[in-house]
């Protein structure tokens, strides 16, 4: 069987993004895959070192040309072969699944691991939206997986607690934190990963176009609001920033 | 806590724009063939190296710092909490090996991707860094001149990191002057030496991240003359191993003491104490001190990178404490909403930002560029291309090694001064990078020795040859770029400083030959002067940094601000830095006159030992 794993290429979480023409602009910003893909990526080696008898693993990014970077991690970090599907329009995940499941079915993949959620735009509709359009059950939020034979097991949160599940393939799979901890790439499959086959594709193949478009955006801007609590009595004190904590800021209950 | 984040937009700049090194190194076989040279997998290796960096050794060094390392009664020591996983986690993603030689295990990376590394490892844990670094060294020293059955048995655990290395010069009489050095080798008749004799501030001497050590140790020969020409190399496991490689007897060293220091707590300063220790020679005898300077370049720049990375990871944190702090308003006011503008838009916080960008980026640029040169030095297929290599190297190396060090450490205190009093609390890190920054002022050669080997050795003892190189190298780039009106003010003060650094050179020169003081004219001068060179090369690589940073902006491909950055860096250099070679110029000048004071008059002797 074969796993296909989503990568996106995302800002690094301390980067400072500006903003130019009402679009965010990442000149200059570290990017690095999105953490979330890469407990995907970690996952299917897992999978595979665990004895499964994963045939290949493939990985898949759209975007810009630098995406590439984010490829080459997963190719270093163990990946067999990428798929760069290159373009400058920034896809949605409902226009972004129509590429997905259409790779997979050309790659005959059973299992896609997908982030449970996108670290720039905060979606988390790619995996549903893929599962619909294969028709594919979808497990979400997953916290471990097993693969025995074309039976994928494992155990996902939900809101009060968590489930186990037992699912045939194919099916959709979206990762969260705490999935595994991703490897470092080592040097020497570093120097590998430039011989293995990185795929371009264009994304005219795919029939795929964004059916969302961000028409303007804003960096949040923060201001102190100078509270100052009179500090005589400590008691009062403490009293008056409890209270303020817990019904103006909302931060404690 | 202090944060670290690897200025790599600014490594790759020097790399791809300043250096062009993929270019340069595609003429190198040796890179070419090993598939090293590659600009895209170039930055991939940094990128992972950056990413291991500030995950996995920035957590560690406050914690290696308040702990220490502690030594056991059986004379063993630990290191500080964390300091074993990550070295274990750092040797199984390869990095032990990454430019070490491919027959060995290493990946045949060039040196300047190593050289990238070791900034960003001490920026983020020095004491850390200290573990491999002196493993490299070793590794390097071994590499150049051990015997084939040496390096068969010792290089590839050297490579991997499973064991880690030394370097045993100081003794406790003997640190500046080796040719004192006591301990003593008796040879054994079966191939070994017993060694005997006490070293002291061994860094990384006894620890617990490997199963051995591999000490490479300077020790005189029975019978052999007295001074530095009766020195020889010996190479002294902590373990003996066996043939296979795996671990045999445990051989006499012991380490006796580790210091308690100002700094760099995380790294082991042991006294080790060798009792008939079975020892192997290295290379030939009575070499031991050419020996051990084959991998002094190296360790030299290594030591001049301390500087730099404890230099920029000290002023990133007071940057980012002075766009924060609210202090003074400023006219006019800058964030009317608050009661007090950020100390950032004060001048003098600025001056004391500037001065450490401005010494941290042309350091790099000098480290980098060195890097490569060592990389040409070693691997270039063309004879002449490798000694012109060589010699900028020797040249420079001293320069790298007490400018960069210096001024890391001038750039620490500044950016201390940046956090005011908060600068002097342990929380916010910054008085630990002062305290770290000072050694690499004193050892592997103090700054004093440094700059007379520059002046000494390098410039007058070989009759300014290579020094005339370099001038060279200056006055073409200013010949080349005249009628630049961007560049013209830096290239009128460079160009006057490099042709008053040559006048200089005569002067001290002349009073060298002149008579029986001319040891201590050479003497009196070599700090100022080596500070003076460091200014021109400094003033050099801004220049052309700057160039390249014009020519990007008037192209309209500055969209992060990086260039214009890069050019108002490089005229506050010249404005307000450089200009420190009109001083060091009179300085230089006065001489030993001043210094040759009375010595009952001045420092309370009984007798005059020298002047007056
Ligand atoms: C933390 C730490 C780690 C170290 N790690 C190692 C290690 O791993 N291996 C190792 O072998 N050593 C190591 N050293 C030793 C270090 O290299 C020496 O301390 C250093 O070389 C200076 O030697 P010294 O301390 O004996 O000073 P001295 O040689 O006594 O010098 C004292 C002062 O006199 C000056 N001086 C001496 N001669 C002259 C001269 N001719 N002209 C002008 N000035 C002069 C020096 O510059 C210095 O300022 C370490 C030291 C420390 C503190």
């Amino acid at each position: 069987m074969k796993i296909l794993t989503l990568v996106r290429q995302v800002p690094d979480a301390e980067a400072r993004v500006k903003i130019s023409g009402g679009q965010v602009d990442l000149e200059g910003a570290t990017l690095v895959m999105d953490g979330m893909d890469e407990y995907g990526v970690e996952e299917a080696l897992r999978l595979r070192e665990g004895g499964a008898a994963v045939e290949e693993i493939v990985a898949l990014a759209t975007g810009p040309k630098r995406v590439e970077d984010a490829l080459r991690t997963a190719l270093a970090m163990g990946v067999d072969r990428a798929i760069h599907v290159e373009t400058d329009q920034a896809l949605d995940p409902i226009a972004l699944s129509r590429v997905v499941a259409q790779v997979a079915q050309a790659e005959g993949v059973s299992l896609i691991l997908v982030g449970g959620q996108e670290a720039d735009w905060d979606s988390q509709a790619l995996g549903a939206a893929t599962a619909e359009r294969l028709g594919w059950p979808q497990l979400t939020w997953t916290n471990e997986l097993a693969l025995e034979g074309d039976t994928l097991t494992g155990r996902h949160d939900v809101d009060d607690g968590n489930e186990s599940f037992r699912v045939p393939l194919p099916a959709v799979v979206t990762t969260q934190q705490g999935l595994n901890e991703p490897r470092y790439p080592t040097l020497p499959n570093i120097m590998k990963a430039k011989k293995k086959e990185l795929r371009k594709d264009t994304l005219d193949a795919y029939g795929a176009a964004p059916t969302v478009r961000v028409v303007g955006s804003d960096i949040q801007t923060r201001a102190r609001l100078n509270k100052m609590i009179d500090g005589k009595d400590p008691q009062a004190a403490a009293a008056e920033l409890l209270d303020l904590l817990r019904n103006e800021a909302k931060v404690i209950a | 806590m202090p944060q670290y984040k690897a200025p790599l937009r600014d490594i790759k700049f020097l790399m791809h724009e300043l250096l062009q090194a993929p270019q340069v190194l595609a003429e190198v076989p040796f890179y070419q063939q090993n598939d090293t040279a590659d600009a895209d997998l170039l930055n991939q290796v940094l990128e992972e190296a950056a990413r291991f960096v500030e995950t996995e050794l920035v957590p560690l060094n406050r914690v290696g710092d308040e702990e220490g390392c502690t030594r056991h009664d059986d004379g063993s020591v630990s290191t500080p909490t964390g300091f074993k996983e990550a070295y274990k986690k750092y040797r199984e993603a390869g990095w032990t090996a990454l430019d070490a030689d491919p027959a060995y295990g290493g990946q045949g990376m060039p040196h300047l991707v190593s050289n990238v590394l070791v900034e960003m490892m001490t920026s983020a844990n020095v004491a850390w860094s200290m573990y491999p670094g002196l493993s490299h060294g070793a590794y390097s020293a071994l590499h150049a001149v051990g015997s084939e059955d040496l390096k068969t048995l010792y290089l590839p655990k050297l490579v991997s990191g499973e064991w880690t290395g030394t370097m045993c010069l100081t003794e406790p009489h003997a640190g500046t002057d080796l040719g004192m050095i006591r301990t003593k080798a008796v040879n054994n008749g079966d191939g070994t030496y017993a060694i005997t004799g006490t070293k002291i501030f061994i860094s990384a001497g006894e620890h617990d991240l490997a199963e051995n050590i591999v000490h490479l140790v300077l020790a005189r020969l029975e019978g052999s003359p007295q001074g530095t020409k009766g020195i020889s190399l010996f190479l002294v496991p902590k373990f003996v191993p066996n043939p296979d490689g795996s671990l045999g007897e445990r051989n006499t060293v012991v380490c006796g003491s580790i210091e308690h220091k100002m700094g760099i707590h995380g790294n082991a300063t042991a006294v080790l104490n060798f009792d008939g220790a079975k020892g192997y020679l290295v290379g030939e005898v009575n070499k031991g001190m050419n020996h051990m300077f084959i991998m002094m370049n190296a360790a030299r720049l290594g030591t001049g990178l301390q500087g730099l990375g404890l230099g920029e990871v000290a002023y990133q944190n007071a940057l980012a404490y002075a766009k924060d702090r609210l202090q003074m308003r400023h006219e006019p006011r800058v964030n009317p909403a608050e009661p007090a503008d950020p100390i950032l838009v004060h001048p003098d916080v600025r001056r004391m930002l500037l001065t450490g960008k401005a010494y941290t980026e042309a350091g790099r640029a000098l480290a980098m560029w060195l890097a490569l040169s060592i990389d040409i030095e070693h691997h270039h297929p063309d004879a002449a291309k490798r000694q012109e290599a060589a010699d900028l190297v020797a040249l420079l190396t001293p320069v790298a090694k007490a400018f960069m060090t210096d001024n890391g450490f001038t750039t620490a205190v500044l950016s201390q001064q940046v956090l005011g009093g908060h600068g002097y609390i342990r929380e916010w890190g910054l008085e630990q990078f002062v305290r770290d920054a000072r050694i690499g002022q004193i050892y592997e050669g103090t700054n004093g020795i440094q700059a007379l080997d520059l002046l000494g050795r390098k410039v007058l003892m070989d009759g300014g040859k290579k020094l005339q190189k370099l001038a060279g190298t200056l006055q073409e780039f200013v010949e080349e770029n005249e009628g630049d009106e961007d560049l013209a003010p830096y290239l009128d003060q460079l160009g006057k400083a490099a042709g008053q650094l040559g006048s200089l050179t005569m002067v001290i020169g002349q009073k060298a030959m002149a008579g029986p003081e001319g040891a201590d004219e050479v003497n009196a001068a070599a700090v100022d002067y080596l500070r003076y060179f460091g200014h021109v090369v400094y003033g050099y690589l801004w220049a052309r940094m700057a160039k390249i940073a014009h020519e990007k902006i008037q192209a309209g491909q500055d969209r992060d601000g990086f260039y214009l950055g890069k050019v108002q860096t490089a005229r506050f250099y010249f404005a307000k830095l450089f200009p420190e070679t009109k001083m060091l110029a009179a300085t230089i000048k006065a001489g030993n006159e001043p210094l040759a004071v009375d010595d009952r008059a001045v420092f309370g002797m009984e007798r005059a030992l020298v002047g007056a």
